[in-house]
């Protein structure tokens, strides 16, 4: 998107994204590998990408396959409705972002997991082991550890990433997964006041 | 986390490689400045070539948000008596809605409809994603006639207008000499022409602490390394550089408080007036004193909050008993700037305040509820930091300029003893006008003032 365009966009709706998102315009240069294409002209070319864009797209893969995984062990244990809703949308909503991610970053051939993280499979352990409330606690409490780090690692992205339609991918993903967090948090909030329990 | 899970995540660990990383556990570039991988001369080249689009991303971002006007009220200076004070309220409302409709509606409504002025919203740093300190051109200019030393960054230029700006330079007012009023003379204090304006005035160690407020030191983007964002070899910057005269020009930074970089928060220079009184120490930090906070903004502010970065570029390490304690000493000294209306109580005088001031008064005190933190005999401040929840009325996680809009937190409360020499107001500046300040409160506190009620309120702020 080019800058005018995207000030446009901004002035013209309340699509809340930021005007031109280039990282080169606002980044560091002092930071920028030193093979970085344009970057004598203050113009790195904002289809390339850096390191930071590789790594991000592998960190967001090992992340997203999980909260998929974990989620669709959810929908079929949650007690409390509120969760297992919870965990629909998360299925639904991660599914989609993923593939968005893999289109993007097919081209910068980051070293993809095949597998969930040894970290990941003892959640997923443990998931399948709890039942009823705790099994909603647990799935709740990885889901806030999820989104956590989901969150941590967009805003890391959109600090330091290059690739434009990659940091603008982040960007639109970061509000919604934070809105998840905030969700989650609450939920878990509201089951340790005895939601979902026959109390 | 449950035990089971704890002992489950031991067990695990040992199986992964390098044993305790997570992982998906983010790069040290998150925390950490990296060091540079350009030369100087590169950077230097990509920062002047990419500023002109930094800067008019930034005019873009001020104008769809504000009315950045030049409009000065009619008959009310600072207290220096050389530059007005700009009226009305600045933040522009979204189209559709207006300053009652908001306040009818609630929270959640507005945030689910978009409608929270972005003015309200954080304001992000000219180039956030390099961010540091960047000061007015009046600084710029003064500092290099007097000491020919470079503030100017070749990277970004400062982003607000003149007129949106404190009076500069500051008029100074000392507690210890509050028969003498403005000391200042006009001029701005430099390390040039301190001394022969406050000897016999200053105590021998509150004019060494003036010596070491003056003298610049290695700092983040100004120092002698090639990371750094002036051109030539940098001697630093000055405590007063920023806190021009003990007040403030408006200069301002990044926290350097939060990771990663797009998620911190701009920092608008706070004043030095009146600090004697006042308990807790910066927006976040609630420090406990002011040799704390001195002690600090040198070695932690200076360089964002990354110790490894300070000892590189040069950190000036000031000794507690010695230095310190005299420039905490004499940054005590400096006084509010006179408010002739008030009593020793921090009340109105109805002898001299005007029917508008004290129906103002009247409702800062009760349906304005301001009182309650900015508490007029605690010179308008109650030593508490308060989440205001700004959030609630706005999605988290929007990305404007760079900057990722996060909940502000729990905030100090603010003097409004001689607020009206300091725009831009809030921690970060995002407020241009006291008119505009009192929109804020009215809605993120709920109040439902008319017209006429923020109206007396805006001129008892003046007043104060
Ligand atoms: C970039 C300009 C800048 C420079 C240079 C600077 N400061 Fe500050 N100062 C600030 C800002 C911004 C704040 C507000 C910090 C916050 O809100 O957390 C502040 C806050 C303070 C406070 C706390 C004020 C309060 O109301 O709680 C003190 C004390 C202080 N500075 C002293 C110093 C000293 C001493 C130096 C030199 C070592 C210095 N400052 C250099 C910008 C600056
Ligand atoms: C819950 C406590 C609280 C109440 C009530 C409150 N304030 Fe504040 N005020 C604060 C805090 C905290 C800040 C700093 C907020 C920030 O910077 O984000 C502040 C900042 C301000 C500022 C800006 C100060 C500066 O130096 O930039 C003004 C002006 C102000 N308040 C006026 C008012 C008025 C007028 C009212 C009543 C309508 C009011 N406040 C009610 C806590 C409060």
């Amino acid at each position: 998107m080019s800058r005018h365009l995207s000030v446009l966009v901004l002035a013209g709706s309340c699509v809340l994204l930021a005007s031109g998102s280039f990282a080169q315009e606002g980044a560091n240069p002092a930071g920028m590998s030193p093979d970085t294409e344009g970057k004598e002209l203050a113009k790195p070319a904002p289809e390339g990408s850096n390191t930071q864009d590789k790594l991000f797209v592998r960190q967001a893969a090992l992340g997203g396959q999980a909260e998929v995984e974990l989620s669709k062990i959810a929908q079929k244990k949650a007690t409390d409705p509120a969760v297992r809703e919870f965990a629909d949308r998360m299925v639904e909503v991660h599914s989609k972002s993923n593939q968005q991610l893999m289109k993007l970053g097919r081209g910068m051939q980051p070293d993809l997991p095949k597998n969930l993280d040894a970290e990941h499979q003892s959640v997923r352990n443990e998931l399948n082991k709890a039942q009823g409330q705790t099994f909603d606690l647990a799935y709740i409490s990885s889901q806030i550890q999820d989104h956590q780090r989901t969150a941590n690692l967009l805003q890391w992205h959109i600090s330091t990433g290059q690739n434009e339609a990659l940091r603008k991918y982040s960007m639109e993903t970061l509000p919604e997964v934070m809105a998840h967090l905030e969700h989650a948090k609450e939920s878990y909030a509201m089951l340790t006041q005895g939601a979902g329990s026959k109390r | 986390m449950r035990k089971s899970k704890i002992l489950l995540s031991l067990a695990t660990m040992a199986t992964i490689a390098g044993g305790g990383t997570l992982a998906d556990s983010l790069p040290p570039d998150a925390t950490y400045r990296p060091l540079p991988t350009l030369p100087l001369d590169v950077v230097r080249r990509n920062d002047e070539g990419a500023k002109p689009a930094v800067q008019r991303r930034q005019q873009s971002l001020f104008n769809e948000r504000y009315d950045m006007s030049d409009r000065p009220m009619q008959g009310v200076k600072m207290s220096g008596g050389r530059k007005g004070v700009q009226e009305g309220v600045r933040v522009k409302l979204r189209s559709g809605t207006s300053w009652d409709s908001l306040a009818n509606m609630t929270p959640d409504d507005i945030k689910a409809k978009g409608l929270f002025p972005a003015g309200f919203m954080p304001l992000p740093h000219v180039k956030h994603l390099t961010g540091g300190q960047v000061f007015p051109e009046n600084q710029i200019k003064a500092i290099g006639d007097a000491e020919d030393r470079n503030l100017k960054r070749f990277d970004v230029d400062f982003d607000l207008p003149d007129h949106l700006t404190p009076e500069f330079p500051a008029p100074i007012f000392l507690i210890n000499r509050p028969d003498l009023g403005d000391i200042s003379g006009g001029q701005l204090l430099t390390i040039r022409n301190y001394y022969a304006k406050v000897v016999g005035v200053l105590t021998p160690v509150q004019i060494e602490g003036l010596r070491l407020l003056l003298t610049p030191f290695p700092q983040e983007e100004f120092n002698q390394t090639e990371d750094r964002k002036v051109a030539e070899q940098s001697d630093g910057v000055a405590c007063l550089d920023c806190h021009a005269n003990f007040h403030t020009n408006a200069a301002f930074h990044l926290t350097p408080d939060v990771r990663p970089q797009a998620s911190r928060f701009r920092l608008d220079t706070t004043s030095l007036r009146g600090m004697f009184n006042q308990q807790i120490h910066g927006s976040k930090r609630s420090l406990r004193s002011v040799e704390d906070f001195t002690e600090f903004e040198q070695r932690t502010a200076y360089f964002n909050g990354d110790h490894v970065s300070a000892t590189r570029k040069g950190v000036h390490l000031p000794d507690r008993p010695n230095q310190v304690a005299l420039m905490a000493q004499m940054q005590n000294m400096i006084d509010f700037p006179p408010a002739p209306k008030l009593d020793p109580l921090g009340r109105l005088d109805p002898s001299k305040a005007s029917a508008k001031e004290l129906a103002g008064e009247k409702v800062f005190m009760e349906k304005g509820k301001c009182a309650t933190c900015h508490i007029p005999q605690e010179s308008f401040m109650d030593h508490q930091m308060h989440d205001l929840k700004a959030e609630r009325f706005y999605k988290l996680g929007q990305v404007f300029n760079d900057q990722v809009a996060m909940p502000d937190g729990a905030i100090k409360t603010f003097t409004l003893r001689g607020i009206k020499d300091s725009p831009p107001y809030m921690h970060d500046g995002r407020l241009m006008t006291l008119a505009d300040t009192v929109e804020y409160f009215n809605l993120v506190l709920g109040l439902k003032l008319t017209a006429d009620e923020k109206d007396s309120l805006v001129a008892y702020l003046l007043a104060l």
